[in-house]
């Protein structure tokens, strides 16, 4: 479409082109067959969308207020999926949570044994693994006693 | 060529004089009125239910032809409205604003029935029918019932294919009749603005037309 008509087209759907302005649009538009056409096709959607308006001004059933208000009681209660989708609710969720972890990740380092470190090969895992001390008097008498079991044996 | 011609010789309304003048939507009476729901007065709600109910429910019901849907639709919109008013930030009117959510929530209700059942499940009543064939400038008073419903049925469609803020737009021209100039006022937008959105907005509605019916494309 060209400048001219663009620029003159919602007065012209409006009907209420005049002047000039008037007589320049209908001059351009006997004369350009695509501005013609495209000015004739949104007349027509004009008209259609015309269909939309209500034949009259109608006024909702009685007690419209109370229902309005009886649904935004109903859409306000708040559910559980609301309250974790209430943007204040959600950023304390994330600051206590936050928090927790630190405080596990204080006690967790708090507890842990010193010197205690992960082995990464087997024999690093059996150099570190703690040498059992060896009660020798109860070893002793461990031994002692087989003794006596063995040769009582044959009796 | 002589249809868009003959329109040319209709009888002229008288042009208003026009302002460029922005209107500042955060000092007018309206402007207060919207203050008060935001600080949680619900006698100020209420005001602005009176005030706009009976426009909704016509706008809407313009749209479905449904009174039962027609009062759903408006419910949910004041609903939305009551949530969402701490949100409003005076940038058009409240009337504008709210005629928004009132459009999108009929296409979010089309959407999720389809399209084609809801125009002729509708109740276009005998005395709606007599009341559109007596008003004033309609466009379609010797078509019969069943070329309007088509008709309908295609402006419902073919308005899915625009966007929301093009779709208010025209609506707000071509049904509620407003002019470029209140448009301007009521969005905050310039007219040259209001008048490049609408004209874009037409010629996606032509597109979408020569698409659905597959008229084959003129350079539009």
């Amino acid at each position: 479409m060209h400048r001219s008509v663009e620029d003159h087209i919602e007065e012209f759907l409006e009907g209420r082109l005049e002047g000039s302005a008037r007589e320049a649009f209908a001059a351009h538009v006997a004369d350009c067959r695509q501005c013609h056409d495209l000015a004739s096709q949104m007349q027509v959607h004009s008209e259609l969308l015309h269909a939309f308006s209500a034949p009259a001004e109608l006024e909702p059933p009685p007690g419209f207020y109370a229902r309005v208000m009886r649904r935004v009681e109903a859409e306000g209660r708040p559910s559980f999926w609301n309250l974790l989708l209430d943007p204040v609710f959600g950023r304390n969720l994330v600051y206590a949570s936050a928090s927790l972890v630190i405080l596990m990740g204080v006690f967790l380092l708090a507890t842990e044994p010193v010197g205690h470190q992960l082995a990464s090969t087997p024999v690093q895992a059996m150099a570190a693994e703690p040498t059992v001390a060896v009660d020798e008097e109860n070893l002793q008498s461990g031994r002692d006693s087989l003794l006596v079991t063995l040769a009582t044996f044959g009796e | 060529m002589s249809g868009v011609i003959d329109v040319l010789s209709f009888p002229l309304a008288g042009s208003a004089g026009r302002t460029k003048a922005k209107v500042d939507h955060s000092k007018s009476d309206e402007a207060l009125l919207v203050r008060r729901v935001q600080s949680g007065d619900e006698m100020a709600f209420r005001e602005i239910v009176e005030r706009y109910q009976s426009k909704i429910y016509s706008i809407i019901y313009g749209i479905l032809r449904n009174r039962n849907d027609a009062e759903d639709i408006a419910q949910q919109v004041f609903a939305k409205v009551y949530f969402s008013i701490r949100n409003f930030d005076f940038r058009s009117s409240l009337l504008t604003w709210i005629y928004k959510i009132t459009v999108n929530e009929c296409y979010d209700y089309l959407r999720k029935k389809k399209v084609r059942k809801l125009v002729y499940e509708s109740d276009f009543s005998e005395d709606d029918a007599m009341k559109m064939e007596n008003s004033d400038g309609a466009t379609e008073q010797s078509a019969p019932i069943d070329q309007r419903l088509a008709n309908r049925d295609l402006v419902v469609k073919l308005l899915a294919k625009i966007s929301e803020e093009d779709r208010s737009l025209i609506l707000l021209k071509e049904v509620e009749g407003h002019s470029v100039e209140e448009l301007a006022k009521m969005t905050g937008m310039n007219e040259n603005t209001i008048k490049v959105k609408l004209f874009r907005a037409r010629q996606k509605l032509l597109k979408s037309a020569q698409r659905l019916l597959r008229i084959p494309a003129r350079s539009v």
